[in-house]
């Protein structure tokens, strides 16, 4: 049993791997966190904790201190582009600013003797109008009316007229004779007609089901 | 920190959002006055953003003549249209955005005219515009055409936000409004673009 037991731990033993440099890879991925944050250093951009721990790296790396001083550089030679912009550039747009100024004053009066700014609004009410949400909104309006137009509308006394005219076209296709005046009398004839239909069911439903 | 330069420091502060505050109520007020029509609002206007237009268009374009002429379009661009400007974002941040298609525009512009295959280097995003006047070449040292050509060897983004950062000095806060990225976005892209450039310098023996 012994013998077993040394066997098995000199198989667990074996299992042993050195271990890698995990010391290393820390701090290689705490050097490459820390580089990644040279550049907001140098514009004074962290939190003031995060700019003493990067301050601390950079004292003790050589890598991101040399990043950081060739940053500074570039930057300044970057700034040493800068060339004041000439005069020409003012002088060349007021030219031609007042030139389209004094045209729109000559044009104005014409313009907008009865239609105030006019011209300037209906290129906005234009654009107000091609935005993709108001166009849906505006068309969603537009459907709700014509169906509450067409929900209400028929029980206006108003219509009723129109309604009689188009459904009397409707019965001069099937009769031929539209407007003859024996055709009013249809609507009372029907009337007695489903009286006497409702008393004939009544009768039927009393003498099966009453009894 | 004693009690007595904690004030102090707290006095400064103030004194710099309020100088800060008053200035965007300024140019707020210019502004509103240019969609008026007031032309003497948008010579104050171009006197305040001509250095900052000119720069910006310079370190993009590398030429002086190109840079002049897009600032010239692009102040011309903002009268005409000042009247869509809802101050949903800051006034240099609309600004700007006018002066970088410009300067895209006229990249593109002088892309096309080379028609010598030979000519173009697709290696490159950005070809020089430089056709060594000798004005420029007198207004050039050496120095400044090697960083150019740094410059001009790097990605778009890169050069955009390099100019935005090192030359023009704006705060990361502004940048992300006028790239329309995050603060991280900003700070991630102006480090590899530093790295980028650093790389691109370290060729060159100076």
């Amino acid at each position: 049993m012994l013998a077993a037991f040394q066997q098995n731990s000199n198989r667990i033993k074996g299992f042993v791997h050195p271990a890698p440099p995990i010391k290393d890879m820390v701090m290689a991925k705490i050097h490459e966190e820390l580089q990644s944050d040279v550049s907001a250093y140098l514009d004074n951009e962290l939190a003031p904790d995060r700019q003493a721990r990067v301050e601390a790296h950079l004292d003790s790396c050589n890598e991101c201190s040399d990043m950081l001083t060739a940053f500074q550089e570039n930057r300044a030679r970057i700034k040493g582009l800068e060339h004041p912009a000439p005069l020409s550039i003012q002088t060349a747009v007021m030219a031609q600013i007042r030139e389209q100024a004094a045209k729109t004053t000559v044009e104005e009066p014409s313009r907008t003797l009865r239609f105030p700014d006019l011209g300037r609004w209906i290129p906005d009410v234009g654009r107000w109008f091609l935005r993709p949400v108001t166009a849906g909104a505006t068309g969603f309006l537009t459907l709700v009316l014509i169906l509450g137009a067409l929900y209400f509308y028929p029980t206006a006394p108003q219509y009723e007229e129109t309604l009689d005219f188009y459904f009397g076209i409707h019965t001069e296709q099937l009769t031929d004779t539209p407007f003859d005046e024996s055709l009013s009398s249809i609507p009372q004839d029907d009337a007695l007609e489903s009286d006497g239909d409702a008393n004939l069911f009544l009768d039927l439903y009393l003498e099966n089901v009453g009894n | 920190m004693s009690i007595g330069t904690l004030a102090a420091t707290m006095e400064t502060y103030s004194e710099t959002i309020q100088t800060e505050e008053l200035d965007l109520a300024q140019e707020r007020e210019l502004v509103q006055r240019c969609q008026k029509g007031d032309v003497d609002a948008m010579g104050t206007l171009i006197i305040r953003y001509q250095h900052w237009v000119y720069n910006i268009a310079y370190g993009i374009l590398g030429h002086h003549q190109d840079a002049q002429d897009v600032a010239q379009d692009a102040f011309l661009s903002v009268w005409e249209n000042i009247g869509k400007f809802e101050f949903r974002s800051r006034f240099s941040t609309w600004l700007y955005r006018i002066v970088k298609n410009k300067c895209f525009n006229q990249i593109d512009q002088h892309q096309r005219r080379k028609t010598d295959p030979m000519e173009i280097d697709d290696s490159q995003p950005w070809v020089p515009l430089d056709t060594a006047t000798p004005e420029d070449a007198a207004l050039r040292s050496e120095e400044k055409d090697i960083v150019h050509r740094a410059l001009s060897k790097l990605k778009d983004d890169y050069r955009e936000i390099l100019v935005l950062r090192e030359l023009r000095e704006l705060p990361y806060e502004e940048i992300s409004e006028i790239l329309g990225c995050t603060l991280g976005r900003v700070k991630s892209r102006l480090h590899e673009a530093r790295k980028a450039l650093k790389k691109e310098l370290e060729r060159v023996e100076w």
